[in-house]
């Protein structure tokens, strides 16, 4: 890696060896070094495992080297806060995703309808204006969704961003304490699960085999789904000049509401058994930072940059293939809260979206259940 | 007749169609590899390659030394083979012809082993490989798996098969333990030990989570290891051409294998099934 040889030309009394994994078995292998005693002294970790290696000072907080540290990366305001746990900076975030809702530009128009950014800047960006648009362009042919208008995915961070935008709590700022039984929750929940069952303009989540964003949407017959923002560098690889499509915000349940940016960060953390801090620390700051971000950017990763760095900035407008590439910047000043958790996990895969793919597949009324889900959800909080 | 004709057809008609369903997979996994990316992920999906292109291949081999990858997987393949053969075989013969206390009993606890899942073992096994200094290493890689439960149970079977009359003579002539072993016993195990043979080159060399785990350097990495890493080789895209022209690359020694040894696969699965 080009950025660990200038670091060992600056440090000659340093060695760095970078190792790389499959993305699958990572934790696989970070966990069994970690137990030998050998993990690596800088590592990338997910946001919702660093608790858990924080909680087993498996790593240091880093808040000591930070303060004053004028080398530090020039975070986003918001960005150092995804780092934290229990209010100490563990980890420099890098490599964020944020979620968005990608829209084939020309469905709309053969359709005849404005598309999401033309409402947006009618100020008429909005679920109502969603719902028409996936109910004008969905079409069925027979017991066959031939045009699907919305695709309801069974991802947690849908049920959350809509939420939000309806003024909803999914989960309070300390992480643990979970209200979805909430009504705009339930709303939000309701209104997600309906383009499946009352509307039938999204495929139901058998057919959509685990999330298949890329190849449904390069089909060119899906109008409008919910991913990561980098998602759009995928698709365009896959489509190339087929159709045009664009990016924009969730919209807010009403005209004027709350938008809130669902995105997370890869986090770097420092081993506390590293053999030297000042060095980790050194490379820690250099992994994360606008020179590393523009070469993942360069390299077709399109990362939401939490570094404010012009010429970073730049090169992910450039390299972009949409328009509104500015949306993951103005999501990054609305974050929503993040359940991120010791028990994230196990809350997420257990319990909310297998939920979630109950209500969607019509076995589940979501008015006679959502109070005991919310219970088990909180039952699996960290006390 | 006519029943011996409708039966040979039905016979021959499900034989085909299940042969149809085991060969798809490797047909749809060689014609991806000759597909452009778009068409790779086009929904529904397209079989025949429009257009057809080897690049993928090409451009696979660039990303990583493949052909490293390789070596060392057929390296720890023939290692592992070679010396559970012998390890195997030693034990086998002791549990199946030498008469000691408890023998039976400790056969059954040694048998038991088998039922330990590999997670339960692998980090335990990773920590005494790290105290000999062997991650990282060939030895690391080859030295645990050189001795298994399995294969002292299988060649055990065929070895219970094999007449003592044939070794009376033997022992009259004053043929000690270990030349009975060598000399008479290994020559007429052929069969098992081939059976064996094939079994563990074929599981040694698609073996993922212990080499995964054990090396961390380009040069020791195997090439399941290798595929692994190409699942997202720069973007969250599995580039899955790429991926499917190493996979082909890949399989070719397995294939061989059981093309040339696959009398002793269905052998070793028989015999392992046999009693006591």
């Amino acid at each position: 890696m080009d950025l660990s040889d200038e670091y060992m030309k600056a440090n000659p009394n340093v060695t760095i060896k970078t190792e790389d994994v499959p993305f699958n078995d990572y934790m696989k292998k970070l966990q069994t070094m970690f137990a030998a005693d050998i993990g690596p002294d800088v590592l990338w970790n997910s946001i919702w495992r660093q608790p858990r290696f924080a909680q087993a000072d498996s790593i240091i907080p880093l808040d000591e080297l930070a303060k004053n540290d004028a080398s530090l990366p020039k975070y986003a305001p918001t960005a150092l806060e995804m780092g934290k746990t229990n209010g100490k900076l563990f980890g420099l975030p890098a490599a964020a995703s944020t979620w968005v809702l990608h829209y084939n530009s020309d469905l709309f128009k053969e359709a005849g309808l404005k598309n999401p950014a033309e409402l947006k800047a009618a100020g008429d960006w909005t679920w109502q204006r969603l719902l028409e648009a996936a109910l004008t362009i969905g079409k069925r042919e027979g017991d066959r969704l031939v045009t699907q208008g919305f695709m309801t995915d069974r991802q947690a961070y849908s049920w959350m961003s809509f939420a939000y935008n309806n003024n909803g709590v999914f989960v309070a700022d300390d992480r643990r304490s979970f209200t979805v039984d909430t009504q705009p929750c339930i709303d939000a929940l309701q209104f997600l699960a309906d383009f499946i069952q009352k509307h039938k303009v999204s495929s139901t989540l058998t057919d959509q085999q685990g999330g298949d964003y890329v190849p449904r949407f390069g089909t060119g017959r899906l109008a409008m789904m919910v991913t990561w923002a980098g998602t759009a560098g995928d698709v365009r690889s896959v489509v190339q000049d087929k159709f045009q499509f664009d990016i924009i915000e969730i919209p807010p349940a009403k005209a004027g509401g709350r938008v809130g940016g669902y995105w997370h960060a890869n986090l770097l953390n420092v081993n506390s058994k590293a053999k030297s801090r000042e060095h980790a620390w050194g490379l820690t700051k250099l992994v994360a930072g606008a020179k590393a971000e523009i070469m993942r950017v360069n390299t077709g990763q399109l990362n939401t940059p939490l570094v404010d760095d012009p010429e970073l900035i730049q090169a992910y407008k450039t390299k972009s293939p949409v328009k509104n590439s500015q949306v993951v910047f103005d999501l990054l000043k609305t974050p929503i809260t993040l359940p991120y958790n010791e028990n994230w996990e196990e809350q997420r895969f257990k319990v909310i979206e297998p939920y979630m793919a109950e209500v969607y597949d019509g076995g589940k009324s979501i008015a006679q259940s959502i109070g005991a889900i919310n219970k088990q959800i909180n039952d699996l909080s960290p006390k | 007749m006519r029943r011996h004709v409708i039966g040979w057809t039905a016979t021959h008609v499900l034989m085909i169609a299940l042969a149809i369903i085991m060969v798809f997979p490797f047909v749809t996994m060689l014609l991806t590899s000759t597909m452009t990316l778009a068409q790779a992920y086009s929904f529904p999906p397209d079989l025949i390659p429009k257009p057809f292109t080897i690049a993928p291949y090409f451009q696979a081999l660039q990303l990583r030394p493949f052909h490293i990858y390789l070596l060392n997987s057929l390296l720890v393949a023939f290692v592992i083979t070679v010396g559970r053969l012998f390890t195997c075989s030693l034990g086998a013969f002791a549990f199946a012809r030498l008469q000691f206390p408890g023998r039976d009993a400790i056969f059954w606890v040694y048998l038991s082993t088998l039922m330990l899942p590999e997670q339960v073992t692998l980090i335990p096994l990773f920590f005494i490989v790290k105290n000999f200094g062997w991650i990282d290493k060939y030895q690391g890689l080859t030295i645990p798996f050189i001795v298994t439960a399995f294969g002292v149970f299988l060649l055990r079977q065929f070895f219970l098969t094999i007449p003592r009359e044939l070794e009376d003579a033997a022992i009259i002539d004053g043929c000690g333990p270990f030349g009975l072993y060598w000399r008479i016993i290994l020559p007429l195990a052929v069969p098992g030990l081939a059976a064996l043979g094939v079994l563990t080159f074929v599981n040694a060399y698609n073996m993922f989570v212990w080499p995964l785990i054990v090396t961390n350097s380009d040069s020791m990495r195997t090439i399941v290891v290798g595929i692994g890493l190409l699942t997202a080789d720069n973007t969250n895209l599995t580039n899955w051409p790429r991926m499917m022209a190493i996979s082909s690359i890949a399989v070719i020694p397995s294939l061989l294998i059981f093309v040339f040894g696959q009398r002793y696969f269905v052998q070793g699965i028989t015999l392992s099934g046999l009693k006591g």
